[in-house]
């Protein structure tokens, strides 16, 4: 008996576990960053590892590599499909996705999970981009709005493996049945370190604090038919992305890394996710801290 | 459909049940596909057989259940005046039904939902916790009138879990020992994984959310909190495989926390609505 309602639910935050401390073995964990660089709202191209400065909880690192549009990407779509996107918005969203399925290269993934009071997993992560154009052109909208629960389900599914996983959020609307807190599914998305990006109607807290604790970005569309362009312009921002690799030198092995950002010289906006979390369960050499 | 009451007045009780329970039907199958004005008429007809049903003797228990009932459905759908109305109507009729003060409960609890409260506005945040405190004085009424409904124990206990007062443990613990419904069993379950989320105790969450797993497999809830406890945990697989398992569900089912998130539509009642309505 589900409808929607708008609630801005509060539920109380979960809270994370703290690991102690261990130290790092020099050359056998790399941490790989997304970067954006960005003057006048455009990309700054041709930078190299020397134009990069990078702290990890505080202590100078040296950047190994930079890389830029070199992996392919693994694109999750996540598009909220609860009743009030039902109609022509829902219209515009299929064509939308289907307008950022277009602009994959070969090489690049996609999946598609699409979220009312039910998170349902339409096309898992597939080079098959037809299927997922299907699965766009059969949306249907009705329900509440579970879009935190959604969130984590779909940071829960990335894949680990050699390409840069993107989310890629739709919702225009509050979230009216979601067991998670914001808290906790922000935390879930700096522990897993993938770049969010959100386009929405209206103005969301939980979306800019996912954002920001992702590295990612957040759009605003002010109508339906600017969808298209929006989704296009996530995927844009996101192959002009920097992938900065170096190997932790300095600091305590587990548990948060804050890291700081930026350009040597020369004035830029350079956004990336705010750090990495390392759990101490994790032997050495098995995990890549994205 | 005037001259409802009159003919219902002079119909059998049997089938005076039988008709309440197909316009109530009726009336919730119409609100869920958002068809509100013929399905609000569909509740007002049966509203009329019922009024006619009060006439009659015995302990009107189904009476009671009913009005207790279609306030929950009237708040789930949004329709807070009309779930006000109701319930003021019939605790002026039956003011001994414990239903009746849960289904109140909920109603204020949705209205806080539903109202932004500024959080630097000390007279909001005041409005709010006045609601709240009278919304859980409700549930402890109906509790007082039938310490046996789990229901009540379960909303004064997340009522008190989400206002941080400590009381929510001795609630959810009162309601596990309460609960006959798988229902209920499951909420007490997610409830008892939150609370030992909050406090850090992420085994026991653990453990809480995967029984409510086992009660209701092909509910989305437990599979979207074991995967944020994995996570938590530092335990990426875990959570990954939680969320996998989850995907892989041939069948989902409602979960019962999203009806009691929004607003109470009581399942239990309407089961034995109907039970009552078909028994000879």
């Amino acid at each position: 008996m589900i409808r929607t309602i708008a609630i801005a639910a509060a539920i109380a935050a979960a809270q994370a576990a703290q690991t102690p401390p261990a130290v790092f073995r020099s050359g056998i964990e790399v941490v790989e960053i997304d970067v954006s660089v960005t003057r006048g709202g455009l990309p700054v191209p041709g930078l190299t590892a020397r134009d990069f400065a990078v702290a990890d909880n505080g202590v100078a690192q040296e950047v190994e590599s930079v890389t830029l549009d070199r992996l392919p990407l693994s694109v999750t779509l996540l598009l909220d499909t609860s009743a009030s996107v039902a109609g022509d918005r829902l219209a515009h969203l299929a064509q939308a996705g289907e307008g950022l399925v277009d602009a994959l290269r070969p090489d690049d993934r996609a999946s598609l999970i699409t979220f009312s009071h039910l998170v349902d997993l339409r096309v898992p992560m597939t080079g098959d981009k037809a299927a997922v154009r299907a699965a766009l052109h059969a949306m249907s909208g009705s329900g509440a709005t579970a879009l935190r629960d959604a969130v984590e389900l779909a940071l829960s599914l990335q894949p680990h493996d050699r390409t840069r996983p993107l989310i890629l959020i739709f919702t225009d609307g509050a979230d009216t049945t979601s067991w998670l807190s914001e808290d906790a599914v922000v935390d879930t998305a700096r522990r897993v370190g993938v770049v969010v990006h959100a386009v929405r109607v209206e103005s969301d807290r939980f979306l800019d604090r996912l954002a920001d604790s992702s590295g990612g970005r957040t759009w605003s569309a002010t109508s339906d038919r600017q969808l298209r362009e929006l989704f296009t312009s996530a995927l844009d921002e996101m192959r002009a992305r920097y992938l900065l690799t170096y190997t932790p030198k300095g600091v305590a092995r587990a548990g948060w890394h804050e890291l700081k950002v930026r350009l040597r010289s020369g004035r830029a906006d350079v956004t990336a996710r705010p750090g990495y979390f390392v759990g101490a369960a994790s032997p050495s050499g098995s995990s890549r801290p994205r | 459909m005037a001259g409802v009451g009159g003919r219902a007045a002079r119909a059998t009780p049997e089938a005076q049940r039988a008709a309440v329970m197909l316009h109530t039907d009726a009336g919730i199958t119409l609100l869920s596909a958002s068809a509100t004005s013929l399905g609000l008429l569909h509740f007002t007809t049966a509203s009329r057989i019922v009024n006619a049903m009060r006439s009659g003797r015995g302990d009107q228990l189904f009476e009671r259940r009913w009005l207790a009932f279609v306030a929950t459905v009237y708040t789930a759908n949004g329709r807070l005046g009309d779930a006000d109305r109701m319930i003021r109507d019939a605790l002026s009729w039956y003011s001994s039904e414990p239903l009746l003060y849960v289904a109140r409960g909920a109603l204020a609890e949705m209205r806080i939902a539903m109202t932004f409260v500024d959080l630097r506005s000390g007279n909001q945040i005041a409005r709010r916790d006045r609601a709240y405190d009278a919304a859980a004085a409700d549930y402890r009424r109906a509790i007082g009138l039938d310490d046996r409904l789990a229901i009540a124990h379960l909303r004064v206990g997340w009522l008190h879990f989400t206002t941080h007062d400590p009381r929510a443990r001795e609630n959810f613990d009162a309601a596990l020992t309460r609960a006959t419904e798988v229902r209920d069993r499951y909420l007490v379950q997610l409830f008892l994984g939150a609370a030992a989320e909050r406090d850090g105790r992420l085994d026991e969450a653990e453990r809480a959310y995967s029984a409510a797993q086992t009660l209701a497999p092909g509910c989305q809830t437990p599979y979207i909190a074991l995967a944020r406890v994995g996570h938590a945990l530092g335990r990426a697989a875990q959570a990954a495989a939680s969320a996998a398992a989850f995907t892989a569900l041939p069948e989902k089912s409602n979960d019962p926390w999203w009806d009691f998130h929004l607003g109470g539509f009581d399942h239990v009642s309407l089961a034995w609505l109907h039970a009552q309505a078909q028994a000879p």
